[in-house]
Parts: structure tokens; sequence; C-alpha cells
């Protein structure tokens, strides 16, 4: 069974760039809940 | 006669042109989610303290390197992603040259090295934020309350992410507009190109170890060996991941116009070396030179003859690099416009010089003279554009703190422009109409002919730049010039192959027109496109190239293809806009900090 959305030397495409998207996800969640957290000590 | 009128869908089985099997995306996705939860695992373990694997790593390399370990390990990672990354491509390259597209996804080896290679530096890029446990350099970025990431660490990951999101981009690329069979498709550009910048990255790392090791009281920390190696391998790679994008011409199948090998050569060069002057000292571009062909004269030895696949030349950079350390030896490094100014002018003449001589030795496709004067000045330009961003990037990388510089800045940005410029000139390919052929074909052995050709006009090819004929993707590659026999009469000098998956054709590029005259080209049910068949006499006219080499390409409508363009450029965009941002606070931050310091310890915010 073929998938239409990976093709070409993309190597399944989506799932390769997954952890890149999550992890980054993940760091940015953390940097904003963690920014409001000094930002209220700054105050 | 139009080929595409002579074409002829046929029905018989050919290698897929979209799609991927299930089972190769579970596999991926399963891998995947390992990587994922290992790196979450081991980065937030050792942030939490509870995973120390990270933490003895780091160490152990640093007590090899007398680097800090944040900086030392995700540097070392990141160069061996690197070279991994660099080998793939290649080799990657090579196959598709010699046998076409592939039949699936994973079904090509050198993806494997690529994928891997990438997901390295992402992986060494996320090691270098989570490793330190207090704040690293003062260019560090904050994360969390007592979370600081090094700078350099933050850049090699948006590279790694760049280069990555490159893949599911390329997909959609090839979706859209069909499989471009081309490196400088968009998101190609992309894949090379954020992989590539990732030396820059590596490059602020290791500035901000050296910032801690100096603020430590430690200056001599750093062993010799490591102070060579990086001064020789971080700028060597620099030139290596500079010169992924003249592939192309590196291989004999160029799709675009010969002006851009001086181009993209010169800008290497001035880039690449004065930068690995200003940075690694003296004897740093004659190591970097060194370095490049070391490893490009490996990578090409393994794929020709240790794979067996078409190899891919590569320029010296030796003359240049000798050009930049005996102007070294006149203009100091620590006025890098200046030393910029002096080293452009020495590449973009003898350095220039010295390479179009190299062409005629071993590269693929010797410059004419016909690239003579448009080739010349192209490549000067280049040259001091190069030369100058490379003093910009130099300037920035200093231990001190940074000096600030605004005509050198103001230059940078011309330089930039300029460069922008001149490749926009080059992209600009009007056809030429009218040039047509009558071609004889004389048996060889089987399925190999000798083609004798009778243009008309006589003179089309007088003044090209190249006019071959290019024979691949059957099972290798034929790039043989064609020799005048009569006015306007030519005979090819090597067996042409016109049967199996060969597709062969006559190249001419003449002034701006890139045009082809296909010779033999077989059916492809998958894109889908008929036969071209080979006649033992046919007459058949130049068209545009582009049509023969990317016949899987498809066009989109305006307003898709301008979204696409749009979205590719404005993500390119934003990773050179982080990477001038991150080379500003590596360069000012310190001061910046200091000033902080002070007005805190003023309230009133005098110095007084």
């Amino acid at each position: 069974m073929n998938l239409p959305l990976a093709h070409h030397a993309a190597v399944a495409a989506l799932p390769v760039f997954a952890p890149a998207l999550i992890i980054i996800t993940v760091l940015t969640i953390r940097y904003l809940r963690e920014r409001r957290h000094w930002d209220e000590e700054a105050e | 006669m139009n080929f595409a009128q002579i074409a002829q869908a046929t029905t018989e089985a050919a290698p897929p042109a979209g799609g991927a099997e299930l089972l190769q995306i579970a596999l991926a996705t399963v891998a995947a989610g390992f990587l994922t939860f290992a790196l979450l695992y081991l980065g937030f373990g050792h942030r939490s303290g509870r995973v120390a694997f990270l933490g003895r790593l780091a160490t152990d390399a640093e007590r090899r390197t007398g680097l800090p370990g944040w900086a030392a390990l995700p540097a070392g990672i990141a160069t061996v992603s690197l070279l991994t990354a660099l080998f793939g491509m290649y080799w990657d390259i090579s196959l598709h040259i010699d046998n076409g597209r592939d039949a699936g996804p994973l079904a090509n080896p050198a993806h494997y090295f690529i994928l891997a290679g990438l997901f390295g530096i992402f992986t060494a890029g996320f090691i270098a934020m989570v490793l330190p446990r207090e704040r690293p350099s003062d260019a560090a970025v904050r994360l969390g309350r007592d979370w600081w990431a090094p700078l350099g660490g933050v850049l090699i990951c948006a590279c790694g992410a760049f280069s990555l999101v490159g893949f599911p981009l390329d997909d959609l690329w090839h979706r859209l507009f069909g499989q471009d069979v081309t490196l400088w498709g968009p998101t190609h550009l992309m894949l090379i190109g954020g992989a590539a910048m990732t030396l820059v990255g590596i490059a602020v790392l290791t500035v901000e170890g050296q910032r801690a090791n100096v603020a430590a009281g430690r200056a001599e920390a750093e062993h010799g060996s490591t102070r060579a190696m990086r001064a020789v391998a971080l700028t060597g790679g620099l030139m290596l991941g500079l010169s992924t994008f003249q592939a192309e011409f590196d291989f004999g199948v160029p799709q675009f116009r010969l002006v851009f090998q001086p181009l993209l050569l010169m800008l290497a060069a001035g880039l690449g070396l004065v930068l690995a002057r200003i940075y690694g000292g003296r004897g740093a571009a004659l190591g970097a030179a060194g370095f490049f062909i070391l490893m490009r004269g490996a990578l090409a030895l393994a794929i020709d003859p240790g794979l067996g696949q078409t190899v891919p030349h590569f320029p010296l950079y030796i003359v240049e690099a000798v050009v930049v350390e005996a102007v070294a030896l006149a203009v100091t490094t620590r006025q890098p416009l200046r030393f910029g100014l002096w080293a452009g002018l020495g590449i973009g003449t003898v350095g220039l010089a010295a390479e179009w001589a190299w062409s005629q030795i071993w590269m693929p496709l010797p410059w004419p003279s016909a690239l003579f004067p448009e080739g010349a000045v192209v490549g000067f330009l280049a040259a001091m554009a190069g030369a100058v961003l490379g003093a910009w990037i130099g300037a920035h990388l200093s231990l001190e703190p940074g000096v600030r510089r605004p005509l050198l800045r103001q230059l940078a940005v011309g330089s930039a422009a300029l460069v922008a410029a001149l490749v926009a000139l080059a992209l600009y390919t009007p056809t030429r109409e009218g040039v047509s052929a009558d071609v004889a074909l004389r048996p060889l052995a089987a399925g190999e002919v000798e083609a004798t050709l009778t243009l008309n006009p006589p003179d089309a090819a007088a003044e090209a730049d190249w006019f071959d004929v290019t024979a691949w993707q059957g099972g290798g590659l034929v790039v043989a010039p064609l020799k005048e026999i009569g006015p306007g009469r030519y005979r090819t000098t090597e067996p042409v192959p016109v049967d199996g998956n060969w597709k062969s054709m006559v190249r001419l590029h003449e002034g701006r027109s890139l045009t082809a005259l296909p010779i033999f080209l077989p059916s492809d049910p998958a894109i889908p496109v008929g036969e071209v068949p080979a006649p033992p006499r046919f007459s058949r006219a130049f068209e545009d190239e582009h049509q023969l080499l990317q016949r899987e390409q498809k066009g989109g409508s305006p307003l898709v293809v301008t979204l696409a363009y749009a979205t590719v450029a404005s993500i390119t965009l934003g990773l050179l806009a982080l990477i001038a941002w991150a080379l500003h606070r590596l360069a000012f931050g310190q001061a910046r900090r200091r000033h902080a310091a002070a007005r805190t310890l003023s309230p009133r915010g005098s110095d007084a």
C-alpha cells in the first residue's frame, strides 16, 4: 500500500521532522511557562 | 519535429514517481518516536539530575579537548554528523545521476546517511542547550529560571531543524510540482543550506567555550591539538559546506548557466578562506584548503572506485589560500575590512585564474573562452563580496568584546545584496529558438551509437559554453564533448547509449540559453511520458533543456507557485536573520551585559 503524501527522497517526510518538531514544541512551551514566572519575580 | 509530439505513451512498468510504502512510513515513525523519547529523556533527565549519561560524556569530552564539555561534546557530535550527511549527499547525488529516481523512500542507502547526519546536527544543538548547569557565556540564551543555553547550541539546533523541515516541505513540493531532478530545487537547498550554516553555529559555540575558559582563569586549558583541529577542521568544514552548492558542476550535469560555477566557487573561497584566516590565525586558510582537499579527495575515492558511482570532482582552493595567507603577512586581520578587501582582490584575480586552469585539468566541464569576460567579472565580484562577508563574520567570532564597525556592516549588507543580484541575473535563461540538427546514428556495440550532427544554423555552437552529449540515469553517466569535423558538423567522441533507461541528449549552452536535443529517452508511464526513439536518421529542434532534464516536473498555478516560493524564502530569511542576530549577540552581548550591570549599580543610569 502506498501513502500519497510521502515519496521521492523525502524518506517518509513527516515522521522525519517529527522529533525536531516535538522537541522544539516542548522547549517553547517550557520557555513560555518559565518566562511568566521570572517576569513575575522581576515585578 | 517537436520531441513532445513524437513521444507516445506506453504501458510498460516503471519505478513509481510518487508514494511510499506503508511499511516504510511505519518504520520511520517508530524510529522517530524512539529518537524523540531518547532525546527528551536524556536531556530533561540531565537537567533534573536524574540521568548522568550526558554529563559523563561531556566530562570526558572536556578532559580530551580542554574546552568546556557543553561546547566540546556537541561540537564533536555536530562535526561527525556533518561529515556523515556530506557523504550521504554526494553518494545520493551520484546514485540519482547514474540510476534516476528511487524505487521508494528507503530504497536508497545514501538516504540513511543524510538522515542520520541531519538528525545528528539537531541532536548536537539540543545537547548543547541542555548541558550547562550555569550560565555558560554572556551571549547565552535564557530558557528558564536557572537554564541558560549556549547561543551556539541554539544556532546548531535551528540549523538542524531548518534542514529537517526541508524533508516534509520537499515532499509537499514534489507532490505539487513533480520531482525537480536538480540539486537546486528550493527545498533541496534548504537541506544542504541548513547543514552548511551549522558550521557557523559550531564556531559560535566554540568561541563561547573559549571565553568561558578565559573567564574561569583557564585561558590555556584548550589543548594544542584541539586548537589546531578547531582552526583547520571547522574552517575546512565551512569550505566543504559552501562547496556543496557547486555539486551539479562537480558531477558534470549542471542545469544552470556555467557562470554559476566561478560565482559559487569564488564566493566560497572569499567567504571561507578570509573567515578561516581571521578566526583560525596564521596558516588556517592553508589548513582549511588542505582539510577540504583531504575530505573531498577521500569522498571522491569512496564513491569511485569505492562504490562504483560517478565521481564528484572538486575545486582546489589552494592558490586562493596561499593568496590569503600572503595578504595576511602584509595586512593585519585585526583590520578585517581592509584585510578582506585585499584578500578578495587576490582571490578574485589570481585565485580565479588558478581555478580556471584547474577546470581544464580535471573538471568535467572545462571553462571555455566563451565564459570570458562574464565569468571573470562575476567571479571577481563574488570573491570580493564573499571576502567582505567572511571578514564581517570573522570579526564577530573574536574572543574579545566586539568593536563596532559600521562601514564593515554596511558593506556586508551590500555584499549580500550583490550576491543575490548576481544569482538573480545568472538565473535568467531565455531559450534561443530556431536551432535544430540533422542527426545520423551509426550503431557501435549493442545499445550504443556514434552520432553525427549537422547544425542549423551551422554557427549555433561557435560561442558555446558547453556543447556535449550527456547520457545519464541508465546505469552511469556519459559527458562527452562533440568534435567539429566540418563547418557546422560535429561527431560524438564516446559511445552514446540509446537503450534501457538511459536518457541521452545533446546539450547546448550558448550565451544565456540552455537547450538540448534528445537522442533517446525511455518511456516512463509513472509520470507519464512516452519514449523518444533513436532512429538511424532524424531531425529535431533544440528546446528548453529543463523539459528534458526534469521530465518529472509539472507546473502549478501562479498563486500556488508564489505561495510555495514565499514560504521557502521566508523560512530561509528567518534562519539568516537568526544567524545575523546570533553573531551580533556573540560580539556585543558581553558589553551589553556589563552596561546593564553598571546601570543596575547606578539606579539613575549614571556612570558617575
